[in-house]
């Protein structure tokens, strides 16, 4: 939901440079924190996964939300 | 307290110039009702402090309320002359005009008295050196309105400027630190600074007043016992001259018959001796049946020639005594010339003198009488017979030994010795203790200085009096200085203690000054640093050290069922192009205003950072249970 938010204020923003209006998206790849009791990898690794899951999102064209796979 | 102060400062100009009058007025009022002064010279002026604090912050726009509110304070005392108040009042502006002047210059319009330098210039050029206008000013006018005598000037200038240095070293500082525009270069020093050179100024003004006291307590002694040693002086005078009345008692009873050629033979050495005596004389009692008798027996001596027992009538004028039925008449008197007018007068035709004879008649012993015109007085002194009875063996009184004072002439005997200069200064009067006014001076000390609450003398708190006994009237001593050999006699120890009590809270404010604000520079630096290391500087959001730190922390809340949380990873698209074709400045523009952007998205409790390179932050949302990302 927040993701969702942050998705649509990113493309309705309009940035005024030297004259210039700029429009950009973003490709987001989530990777959840589960408090199940599974052991979760280290910080670096669950960064890793996050990061490949946003590259996902950009393969597919961007500006979309993408999971990252994780056992 | 410090809330009201603060409001009233932080509303510039026409209120902060009404706040310094009605200071300026309040604490003149609480400074000059507490604190010892000299002339209007005081240890401690706090409102010269202020006064420079708010004319350096706001500029010569309030020099008017700083010449108000001295004008105001200097016209309500009492005794104020106008023209001296307005000379005062220019006196100050001019003061505070400078030294505000030179602390802009020397530290800013807005002192934070951080560094050494700024703080140097403040404490030796901004107090020490325009406090020098006030105060000789100050001693300019209490020179011409004849308030202080020149002795004075140096010791009321002194404090004059002490005061106001004081004043400024200690008030100017808790002025600036209060002032709302530059409150944030004081934050952490406030207490630092305010509160030893509060108190040091508290245990001075305590140490002052202490002092001044024990000067006052050792004048005071000291002119003490001067003045016993005038009472001793007279006193022991008074016994010798005793001892030559009484030989001429021991005389008369010894022999039977004495003309006056014997009697100037007796006496003759006695007058250069005693020069405080106007006179021996002897009277004897003489019954009316034998007047004739004696008067023709004193006719006889050739020396005295002619001789009528006489009184002094109604109109002053000497005259034959009116018959009664005893007399006491001068029969013979030593030195003769001097004292001719006196030959033949009844002193029982007097009351003043009738009563000193009835009291030595009744005791037996020698009696003076209260202080009288003397017969043969040419001037306006007054006199003193001291009547020593002689009775014969058979009980019988035979008359009086008597010995005749003029007390203006005791006075200069007594005191005009080898050691006269010990009085320099010193105004020696004999005193009535029953009268008051001028009535009660008896004879004054011709060479003494200064008249009777004349100009120079001192405040009539300071007059020594020391009771005498003589011939069973009681008199004073009684002894006023000058004010010029009273402030010879004060030591300079409350000065000296002022002086180097001034000098340690100069170096007290300097020290605290220096590392308050030392601390407050590198407080403030610590934490540019703290925040330089674990922030984007591009950003300000927090960078992978510290993201990585936080993610650590979100996992492991995790791992323990404490919290869910989730890991957002976020590229930009298109980013490359945006840098290339509009440059870095446009391509840093859109990560600021994105970060910007998230951060207001996002919830209070997540984290959003920027991890580096072109991609921009991974949010690490810290999602409650059920919620949704």
């Amino acid at each position: 939901m927040i993701a969702g938010k942050v998705l649509s204020a990113i493309a309705a923003l309009e940035i005024v440079e030297a004259g210039r209006t700029f429009r950009v998206t973003a490709s987001l790849g989530l990777r959840p924190l589960p408090s199940t009791g599974v052991p979760l990898p280290p910080a670096a690794q669950l960064l890793r996964e996050a990061d490949q899951a946003s590259y996902a999102a950009k393969r597919q064209g961007g500006n979309q939300l993408v999971m990252a796979a994780y056992q | 307290m410090l809330d009201g102060w603060r409001s009233i400062l932080r509303s510039h100009g026409l209120t902060r110039g009404a706040a310094l009058v009605v200071l300026t007025v309040l604490l003149g009022w609480m400074v000059s009702s507490t604190l010892p002064g000299l002339g209007h010279a005081y240890p401690f002026w706090p409102s010269a402090g202020i006064a420079v604090a708010l004319v350096i912050a706001d500029g010569p726009r309030l020099l008017p309320a700083v010449a108000a509110g001295s004008l105001l304070f200097n016209l309500s005392l009492e005794n104020s002359a106008p023209l001296l108040a307005v000379v005062l009042a220019a006196g100050s502006t001019l003061q505070t005009a400078v030294a505000a002047s030179l602390g802009r210059r020397l530290a800013s319009s807005r002192p934070a008295l951080r560094e050494s330098r700024e703080i140097l210039a403040f404490l030796l050029a901004v107090g020490p050196l325009s406090c020098l206008i006030g105060a000789g000013v100050s001693v300019v006018v209490a020179h011409c309105s004849g308030a202080l005598i020149p002795a004075e000037l140096p010791r009321a200038g002194f404090t004059w400027w002490a005061g106001d240095v004081l004043g400024v070293v200690v008030m100017t500082p808790a002025t600036l630190m209060l002032l709302p525009e530059i409150q944030d270069l004081w934050e952490g020093r406030r207490v630092k600074v305010l509160l030893p050179s509060l108190l040091l100024v508290l245990a001075i003004q305590l140490a002052y007043a202490q002092a001044a006291v024990w000067n006052r307590e050792a004048v005071r002694l000291g002119l003490r016992s001067l003045a016993v040693d005038a009472a001793y002086q007279i006193t022991s005078d008074l016994d010798r001259h005793a001892e030559a009345i009484n030989s001429i008692r021991r005389y008369v009873l010894a022999s039977d018959a004495i003309d006056a050629k014997e009697f100037k033979v007796f006496t003759r050495d006695v007058f250069t001796r005693l020069p405080g005596l106007q006179g021996l004389s002897w009277n004897p009692v003489i019954a009316e049946s034998q007047r004739e008798r004696f008067e023709r027996q004193q006719a006889d001596d050739p020396l005295l020639g002619e001789y009528r027992i006489r009184e002094r009538g109604p109109d002053g004028f000497l005259r034959p005594v009116s018959r009664r039925l005893r007399y006491v008449p001068v029969a013979l008197i030593e030195p003769l010339e001097a004292n001719r007018n006196a030959v033949g007068f009844d002193i029982l035709s007097n009351p003043v003198r009738a009563d000193a004879i009835r009291k030595a008649e009744a005791s037996g012993l020698m009696r003076a009488t209260e202080p009288i015109s003397l017969i043969q007085e040419q001037g306006s002194q007054n006199g003193v017979l001291v009547l020593d009875p002689v009775k014969s063996a058979s009980g019988e009184l035979r008359g009086f030994a008597v010995g005749v004072y003029r007390l203006g002439d005791l006075l200069t005997s007594s005191f005009a010795d080898v050691h006269a200069e010990r009085w320099q200064g010193m105004e020696l009067v004999l005193r009535h203790p029953g009268r008051a006014g001028p009535d009660a001076i008896l004879a004054r000390y011709e060479d003494s200085e200064g008249g009777e609450g004349g100009q120079g003398a001192a405040d009539q708190a300071w007059r020594m009096d020391v009771p005498i006994d003589f011939g069973g009237q009681r008199w004073l001593v009684s002894m006023l200085p000058s004010r010029d050999a009273l402030i010879r006699r004060q030591s300079s120890l409350p000065q000296q203690l002022l002086f180097a009590c001034l000098i340690l809270v100069i170096l007290n404010q300097a020290f605290m000054l220096l590392i308050t604000g030392r601390d407050q520079v590198e407080r403030r630096q610590a934490m540019v640093d703290r925040h330089l290391a674990s922030h984007d500087p591009l950003t300000n959001l927090l960078n992978r050290r510290a993201f990585l730190a936080a993610l650590e922390f979100a996992r492991s809340e995790a791992e323990m069922k404490l919290g869910q949380h989730a890991l957002l990873a976020f590229d930009l698209d298109h980013f490359k192009p945006i840098n290339d074709d509009a440059g870095h400045a446009a391509g840093d523009r859109v990560l600021s205003m994105l970060a910007h952007c998230l951060l207001t998205h996002v919830r209070q409790d997540d984290i959003v950072a920027r991890l580096g390179g072109m991609n921009l932050p991974s949010s690490c949302a810290t999602a409650t249970q059920g919620s949704r990302w």
